[in-house]
């Protein structure tokens, strides 16, 4: 069920019901919990409930063994245990089809002729997800920076935790164990800033990107009808639509989470007013890159073993970045892409070597960084490199018959995120909206669920990132 | 991807709030959305901006305000409001008729609820006749459509058929009266893009109920055609819903009941449409079921057969213009005369 459906609102009000009856018994909440989040994973396909509970009980004991054994070898064993078998369920379900047919493609073209059955796999919703949330897991407990949890009900919860559990935030040990495992307070502050996120979330998706959709479908799926300012107002539009869909969720599963007395990690901090590539993927889906960078990069090295090195591992990790959204060659390319403009930026900065830059420069790099994301998301939307090429070719300056109304649509729905966003921008806080006066925050609340409701898609469109 | 520190980048900053301020915030919330939800219902009822919906309001108020009885009812979708006009039914058929067609998503299920309701206020027609676009037999029903009637709260029970008590089909009743934010979220979004719009509306009905339409669309003859062909999912396969059987169960009890008959016609259609493979596996399906459904109804009759039109004649594939129009009345008109003397 997805957060923006009537299922799901109704499942919300009979969990947190009876989680408020619970009071202070946060076992019993626990366990509420833990039987509503399966409850939520099955409701999308309960044949993948196995899967979950399996790769959940296997770490769990993993970690325990980790943890209680004092042979280096047999720790060790285990945590290649946890990562390998974890990897491999990932890459069998995501990943299978994608290589069998890459390394036919590659066969076939050096002459081989190869013709290789691929599998008719479904993909586990949330699956990359929730692999990597339970990975950092066994990891710090390898690492000696988290100790276990001496109930499986309080890990399982961890691993199957509703609000995050289908689309992130990708969630650490360290920061949800200690609240599961400990009476919960839900502050006023919070939970007020609760339900500013869920309604904030809630307009995100609803009112912007599922209509930015509507154009962005129209102008990559019929690329070839489209030319010059139309393929440039279809990249601008899904540069909206998946910002909001992915920043609308988590928006929505921190606010579900603060209604109940957890802190979820801050998933986006305005990527798209980042001055440079570095500090973009420290605004975007924070959750991975921290993810990538303290389970990948820094283990390849990081930036200790000298320039070449750094920029060695920055490849490597980006390009499994790009993977990990997708089993095909364009997100790969996308990941490329992404990792030429942080190897091009640090090679520029060192360059320039300066640390103090003008309000103008700021503003220029802000719009050049938008650009330069803009022109990503083409590969990353694009089903080909191929097609993702020839759009970006065939951008212009040009209109046609349907320019003004393309742009028209993609004004009139993107307006209240850019006044929100600016506003979040220059107040240098996040939660600005919701500080107004009592009588105009109510305000402003209304016509939020009045436009959600006007022109909101009422149908619940999949969020895009639940194919991940 | 190393470390960086936080500038003056925006962060999360909590408010000084208290539980009582947040229910506060809600509490206005719901009063600001309850005022403005009220304004705009009582404005959407007065002056309905969706074409169907205002279609709906006229043709009960015509239901409601006729003084002299008629003759014959003539009930069913757009394309028979557009398509009977009462005024040939009279020079054919000597019968004074009232057209009360609305439109598909009010399906079957409208129909009974006027002639039930006209057979309250003003005893029972002579004649009813009963035409609806070919997919609109399978529908199910629409909540938000059929919530529009302009009746006392609560007639979706008491007038047959019943759509019952059930939860779920009251609350959909009732946030299709009156939460028009739920309901008519289209046309409030269109009002809003276009303010001025409102000002150029174009709705018009005759006093006999037929709402005619002078130019033909050829170009959307065509479209309409692409778009409704997949309604048809298994061409071998027509099946009357369960909401329109009960309608149409329905009917069938008040003419046996009043001695009226009533005559079940196919709309009129677009040639192409209606040559379309497809379609005719489909058409020979249907005909096949409403022959069976009738053909132990004393008073209920199925006229077979397919008129067609051209689309200069027409505005949609099954929207005709005013002489098409008067040319399908008068051949319905002779069908029925010939199933009357057949009976």
């Amino acid at each position: 069920m997805l957060f923006n459906s009537l299922d799901f609102f109704v499942f919300f009000i009979i969990v947190y019901s009876a989680y408020l009856a619970l009071g202070t018994r946060y076992r019993e909440q626990n366990f509420l919990l833990l039987v509503g989040s399966y409850v939520f994973y099955g409701w999308w396909d309960w044949r993948f409930v196995p899967l979950l509970a399996g790769v959940t009980a296997l770490n769990h004991y993993l970690a325990g063994r980790i943890y209680s054994e004092e042979s280096p070898a047999i720790k060790k064993r285990c945590i290649t245990i946890s990562v390998a078998v974890s990897f491999a369920i990932l890459g069998f379900f995501k990943y299978f089809n994608f290589f069998i047919e890459s390394a036919e493609q590659a066969l076939n073209s050096v002459g081989f002729h190869a013709d290789v059955a691929t599998l008719n796999i479904l993909l586990p919703v949330g699956i990359s997800f929730y692999t990597f949330h339970i990975l950092s897991y066994t990891i710090d407990v390898y690492r000696g920076a988290l100790k276990p949890t001496e109930r499986f009900e309080d890990f399982a919860l961890f691993a199957a935790f509703f609000p995050l559990l289908l689309a992130g935030p990708i969630e650490r040990a360290s920061n949800i164990l200690p609240q599961i495992t400990a009476p919960r307070k839900i502050r006023p502050d919070k939970a007020d800033a609760g339900v500013f996120l869920i309604l904030w979330g809630l307009f995100k998706k609803m009112a912007v990107a599922d209509n930015m959709a509507v154009v962005a479908n129209k102008i990559f799926d019929n690329n070839g009808q489209y030319h010059g300012l139309d393929i440039v107002i279809g990249i601008l539009a899904f540069t909206a639509q998946i910002y909001c869909d992915f920043s609308g969720y988590s928006d929505m599963a921190r606010g579900l989470a603060r209604l109940m007395g957890f802190e979820l990690m801050l998933n986006f901090r305005l990527p798209y007013f980042a001055r440079n590539p570095r500090e973009f993927w420290q605004r975007w889906h924070i959750s991975l890159s921290t993810w990538l960078r303290d389970y990948l990069y820094i283990p390849l090295g990081g930036n200790r073993d000298g320039e070449l090195a750094r920029y060695r591992n920055l490849v490597i990790t980006m390009l499994l970045c790009g993977l990990w959204h997708g089993a095909a060659w364009h997100f790969v390319a996308w990941g490329a892409y992404h990792a030429a403009l942080q190897v091009a930026h640090n090679l520029f900065i060192s360059a320039r070597k300066t640390s103090s830059s003008e309000a103008w420069e700021d503003s220029l790099s802000r719009v050049a960084m938008f650009i330069f994301v803009a022109i990503g998301w083409t590969l990353f939307r694009a089903p080909t490199v191929g097609q993702a090429a020839s759009m970006l070719m065939s951008a212009g300056i040009s209109v046609s018959s349907e320019t003004l109304a393309l742009a028209k649509h993609l004004a009139f729905y993107a307006a209240p995120l850019v006044i929100v966003q600016a506003w979040q921008h220059l107040s240098g806080d996040l939660l600005a909206p919701m500080k107004l006066k009592p009588a105009k925050k109510s305000l402003l609340y209304a016509f939020m669920i009045l436009w959600i409701f006007i022109f909101g898609v009422r149908e619940s469109v999949e969020f895009i990132y639940f194919q991940f | 991807m190393e470390n960086e520190k936080d500038k003056s980048w925006p962060v999360e900053k909590l408010g000084a709030v208290r539980f009582r301020d947040i229910f506060k915030t809600m509490a206005r919330t719901f009063l600001i959305l309850a005022v403005v939800n009220a304004v705009v219902c009582v404005f959407l009822s007065a002056f309905p901006q969706n074409r169907a919906y205002w279609l709906v309001k006229e043709k009960w108020k015509l239901l409601e305000t006729r003084e002299k009885p008629a003759d014959m009812l003539v009930l069913g979708d757009s394309s028979c409001s557009m398509g009977v006009a009462p005024e040939a039914l009279r020079g054919n058929l000597g019968m004074d008729a009232l057209n009360l067609c609305v439109f598909a998503g009010m399906i079957a299920v409208n129909d009974a609820w006027m002639l039930d309701r006209y057979i309250q206020k003003h005893g029972a027609p002579k004649a009813v006749l009963i035409s609806h676009i070919y997919y609109s037999w399978t529908n199910g029903p629409n909540y938000w459509a059929l919530a529009k009637v302009p009746q006392k709260s609560g007639y979706w029970r008491r007038l047959r058929p019943s759509l019952g008590n059930s939860p779920g089909v009251t609350a959909r009743m009732w946030l299709g009266r009156y939460v028009p934010f739920f309901s008519e979220n289209k046309t409030i979004g269109e009002i809003i893009k276009s303010p001025l719009a409102m000002l150029s509306r174009d709705f018009h009905i005759q006093q006999d109920g037929m709402t005619p339409i002078e130019k033909a669309d050829p170009e959307n003859v065509e479209a309409d055609m692409e778009r409704i062909l997949p309604l048809i999912k298994n061409p071998k396969e027509f099946k009357i819903s369960p909401a329109n059987l009960k309608a149409l169960d329905a009917i069938s009890e008040l003419a046996e009941n009043a001695k009226f008959d009533v005559y079940i016609v196919n709309s009129p259609l677009y040639r192409g449409l209606a040559e379309n493979p497809r379609y005719r596996e489909y058409f020979k399906s249907m005909e096949s079921v409403f022959v069976e459904y009738t053909k132990d109804k004393k008073r209920v009759h199925y006229i077979p057969g397919q008129l067609t039109y051209e689309k200069n004649q027409m505005e949609d594939s099954d929207h005709l213009i005013r002489p098409a129009a008067f040319e399908f009345t008068n051949e319905i008109s002779q069908m029925i005369e010939k199933a009357s003397r057949d009976k």
